[in-house]
């Protein structure tokens, strides 16, 4: 008799031979003159969840940050290295950082809902990207709160104020407005830091569900939330990589004792 | 007690939990030990008293299972524990219950003292006090290894069973031949026959604690089975094979 797989594993794992999305070659990143990136390496395959792990300013958001030239927006920092998407680096020069976004969205800690309704926080990112007629608009745009998991609370409402929804719901709504430009890679830096353990498990279920189409690289400082639900987990500690590995490596045998430290909670 | 497992843990209260628990491990595998010992010795020094104070004092070593098992379910729901921290205390959930099934083979073997000691003493059974001496011996450095998470010293545990097999396979002939001999000590001698395999099923459950020893320090299942570096234990005298 066969052994019977775990399925939350098997739902998490990502194949060997899934291609890799993003490459990180040697990427060091600078605040002024201050080093936050060490020269790091890794891969990211395509599809399926990474998460990163790692004490307060150990470089984790500032490497999610990398990842779509944010940091453009803010002077004085600059990385060096390569991050290759799909093989071509996206730190050179000559790279339309709006293309870039287009390609890798990013959802925050806190919620970022526009002051609109929740139809036009969806349609908005669209208009911006794209060009469709307002049938196709419309089609986009339930679609993504169908893939967020908020179409059925907001359905009757979706000319009601943003602002108006619960903390967890407009999180999902941010997360619909990502999800419409169909982006290669979504980059999660903390999202439900600020939730309550039932907005948390939605806004878990509905990115499981969707890692199936999508990329998602989520900076997290929920132990727990990283073992349930990434296939991937890269541990950081003062701008270096410490270890990376699946599920079993990372939260059950680390090889490292400064990974163990970490998740066991022996840490400062 | 926390110094072999690393760092202190951030939040000191975890530690405590930890150590809690292995003080009741450690308290369980003590009084299982003392009560295979003394239900031997009863039974050699044919004290029925002796053997129903150890028969009663079973009860203790589920008392003490219950504890383990209830605190590593309320450490694993309040500390979501991971890495070596969650295998060491599912393995005190295991180790727990394997020395109450110590416990068990020390209150059988002190059931069958007042049948034992009927009559005059059965020649071979010399040799049961020092095959208990070995199991506690292996019990208790079973113990310890999982106190110190000590991988050398659970690998001298595995490879001493070897030994205690063989002192029930010494004994199981011995036995065989005095009930030939002997057909009016046949009853004693099947008794001595049940104390002598109750012996060596604990040196199996010493093997099985310090498997999970292994288990807890190098989180590699099977571990333990790879080649023993360690020495085994000095070889005991050879029992009388007649």
């Amino acid at each position: 008799m066969s052994v019977r797989l775990d399925p939350a594993l098997k739902a998490m794992a990502i194949p060997a031979d899934r291609p890799v999305k993003l490459a990180i070659r040697d990427l060091e990143f600078f605040y002024g003159k201050h080093r936050a990136l060490n020269g790091i390496s890794f891969d990211i395959p395509e599809n399926g969840i990474t998460a990163i792990i790692g004490p307060s300013g150990c470089g984790k958001s500032t490497l999610l940050r990398t990842m779509n030239r944010i940091y453009e927006l803010y002077p004085d920092q600059s990385a060096r290295g390569e991050i290759l998407l799909d093989g071509d680096n996206l730190l050179r020069a000559g790279v339309d950082p709006e293309g870039l976004r287009a390609r890798i969205g990013m959802v925050f800690q806190k919620p970022t809902p526009f002051n609109l309704s929740v139809y036009d926080n969806v349609a908005f990112a669209l208009k911006h990207y794209e060009r469709l007629s307002k049938a196709e608009t419309q089609e986009r745009v339930e679609r993504s709160l169908r893939q967020a998991a908020l179409w059925d609370e907001v359905k009757d409402k979706l000319n009601r104020s943003a602002l108006a929804l619960s903390g967890g719901q407009q999180q999902r709504l941010c997360i619909a407005r990502t999800l419409a430009v169909r982006p290669e890679v979504i980059l999660l830096d903390e999202p439900t830091s600020a939730l309550d353990p039932v907005s948390t498990a939605r806004i878990e279920e509905l990115i499981v569900e969707q890692a199936r189409e999508f990329t998602f690289v989520i900076v997290t400082h929920n132990l727990q939330q990283a073992a349930r639900i990434a296939g991937r987990t890269a541990f950081m500690l003062d701008g270096d990589l410490i270890e990376i590995g699946d599920h079993d490596r990372i939260f059950l045998n680390p090889q490292d004792d400064r990974t163990r430290d970490y998740v066991t909670g022996r840490f400062g | 007690m926390t110094e072999q497992a690393g760092p202190r843990h951030t939040l000191h209260s975890y530690d405590e939990e930890l150590d809690h628990i292995r003080l009741l491990i450690r308290d369980s595998g003590q009084l299982a030990g003392r009560q295979l010992l003394g239900a031997v010795d009863a039974m050699v020094r044919r004290d029925f008293v002796g053997a129903a104070a150890i028969v009663a004092a079973d009860e203790e070593i589920d008392r003490l299972q219950a504890a383990t098992e209830q605190q590593a379910i309320r450490t694993i729901g309040r500390r979501a524990p991971m890495a070596d921290d969650l295998r060491e205390i599912i393995s005190a959930i295991k180790i727990a219950g394997e020395l109450e099934r110590v416990g068990d083979y020390a209150k059988n073997i002190a059931k069958r003292v007042p049948v034992i000691g009927e009559t005059a003493p059965v020649a071979p059974a010399v040799i049961v006090p020092e095959m208990a001496k070995l199991v506690v011996r292996m019990i208790d450095d079973a113990i310890a290894a999982y106190i110190g998470r000590d991988v050398a010293l659970a690998k001298q545990v595995i490879e001493a069973d070897t030994a205690a097999d063989e002192f029930y396979n010494s004994l199981f002939r011995s036995l065989l031949v005095h009930m030939i001999e002997n057909p009016r000590q046949t009853t004693q001698s099947a008794h001595l026959l049940f104390v002598a395999k109750n012996l060596e099923r604990v040196g199996d459950h010493a093997t099985n604690i310090a498997e999970m020893v292994c288990y807890t320090a190098t989180g590699e299942p099977g571990a333990s089975r790879a080649s023993t570096a360690g020495a085994a234990y000095e070889p005991l005298p050879a029992p009388a094979d007649r």
